[in-house]
């Protein structure tokens, strides 16, 4: 029997209100009677779930949060302590001061970009059971190492040309330690981030999990820390 | 096999925004490297702390464009806006945990693979967290409000923004928080 639509509205309110309250799962049942009553989309219903009972909504957002920003935190501090480990080296070298940030932000972003794309191409099941044969994976692997060795080399450049116009340039063999280290840095971090992408997301994706939720917090993870750890052996080899 | 193509100049381009962002910040270290060799530990604090700062204007720049996608606010700040009010509060308080945490384990480390007592460590990423706190978050929501009002999708676009951003103003925050102690 069709309800009137007072009813039916008083009726709506009463039931996203009860949703508000229960605790979060993907496909409760109430959200599926919700979608199909009222027409209403079942992701509105899921945000309306977790985000409208705004009083609480802090709470939640922190509570969602607070131990992923403190795990990837504390990994990256890790990270840091092998740079700590060759401060009295990294120091003096400006250039590879000025690398830095640039460098921590890099392996995070290529870590995103193997990750997510590697992630549709398991979906669209391009990557087949001899995964080195994917025309594909191969086209993602070159294009990755070419822009993060380009990228790298131009920054490092960059780096070297800074201190320069403020009258602290470095000499020639330094300079070119300096460029070999970025190149290198990228090189290696870039392979290592392809490895583990490509061997988890397959694991993950027999499992029949979604690798986007694991690939990227696991590859940035690992990125970042392996990246400072990389780093501080490149210069302890050089320097 | 065509290497170059829209994919490639893609990511080319979003790595230039950040490569630009990462050498401002590089610079700003670079111009406090004698006060780094007084603050033992900093250079543990500096990516753990660049990275927390990413993270948390990261999400709350989604979260207000989720918010905005789904009409469930306005882009136009108001003090009643609860939704906008909340994530700013989650977002101090996620800052000043973090950065809680950061200080401890840069405190331990410290201690007890240099075997360093320095105490006041702690306190640096928090300061830097206070200091970056009050300038990230309304940027951050501002920006999202400004990009969503051009008519673009605020979630293609803030990623390079935010790390550009966020990595200049943290690294400053934190050599500033460096001076003061």
């Amino acid at each position: 029997m069709k309800l009137e639509p007072i009813k039916a509205a008083r009726q709506m309110e009463k039931y996203l209100v009860k949703l508000t309250k229960i605790e979060r799962h993907k496909h409760h049942p109430l959200l599926h009677t919700l979608h199909k009553k009222h027409n209403i989309s079942r992701k509105t219903l899921l945000y309306i779930k977790g985000h409208t009972r705004e009083e609480h909504m802090a709470h939640k957002i922190i509570h969602g949060s607070l131990r992923f920003i403190l795990l990837a935190t504390l990994i990256s501090a890790l990270g840091g302590l092998a740079l700590e480990q060759v401060r009295h080296i990294l120091i003096p070298i400006l250039p590879l001061i000025i690398l830095l940030p640039a460098f921590n932000n890099m392996a995070g972003d290529f870590g995103i970009i193997v990750s997510s794309r590697l992630s549709v191409m398991l979906h669209e099941k391009q990557v087949k059971k001899r995964f080195w044969e994917s025309e594909e994976l191969k086209k993602l692997a070159v294009q990755v190492a070419m822009i993060s060795m380009l990228t790298a080399f131009a920054t490092a450049v960059l780096a070297l040309i800074i201190p320069g116009i403020v009258g602290d340039a470095v000499n020639l063999v330094t300079a070119g330690k300096v460029v070999l280290i970025a190149v290198l840095d990228a090189f290696l971090l870039v392979s290592l981030i392809l490895i583990i992408s490509v061997i988890a997301g397959i694991y993950v994706f027999r499992k029949k999990k979604d690798p986007n939720n694991f690939l990227i917090p696991i590859t940035t993870s690992i990125a970042d820390w392996a990246n400072m750890v990389v780093l501080a052996l490149l210069v302890i080899m050089f320097f | 096999m065509k290497i170059f193509d829209k994919n490639f100049k893609e990511m080319i381009s979003s790595q230039i925004i950040v490569i630009i962002g990462g050498l401002i910040a590089g610079t700003v270290l670079a111009a406090f490297t004698k006060k780094l060799y007084l603050i033992p530990g900093m250079l543990i604090l500096i990516p753990g702390f660049l990275e927390m700062r990413g993270s948390i204007a990261g999400t709350l720049s989604a979260r207000i464009s989720s918010a905005l996608f789904l009409k469930v606010i306005k882009p136009k700040y108001s003090r009643k806006t609860l939704l906008v009010n909340s994530n700013i509060h989650a977002s101090m308080f996620l800052a000043l945990a973090a950065s809680l945490g950061l200080g401890i384990m840069a405190f331990a480390l410290n201690y007890f693979v240099s075997g360093i007592f320095f105490p006041q460590i702690i306190l640096v990423p928090i300061i830097a967290a206070v200091l970056s706190e009050a300038i990230e978050t309304p940027l951050t929501i501002f920006s999202t409000f400004y990009i969503f009002k051009k008519g673009h999708d605020p979630n293609n676009i803030m990623g390079p923004v935010i790390t550009t951003g966020v990595d200049i103003i943290s690294m400053t925050a934190l050599m500033v928080a460096m001076v003061v102690i």
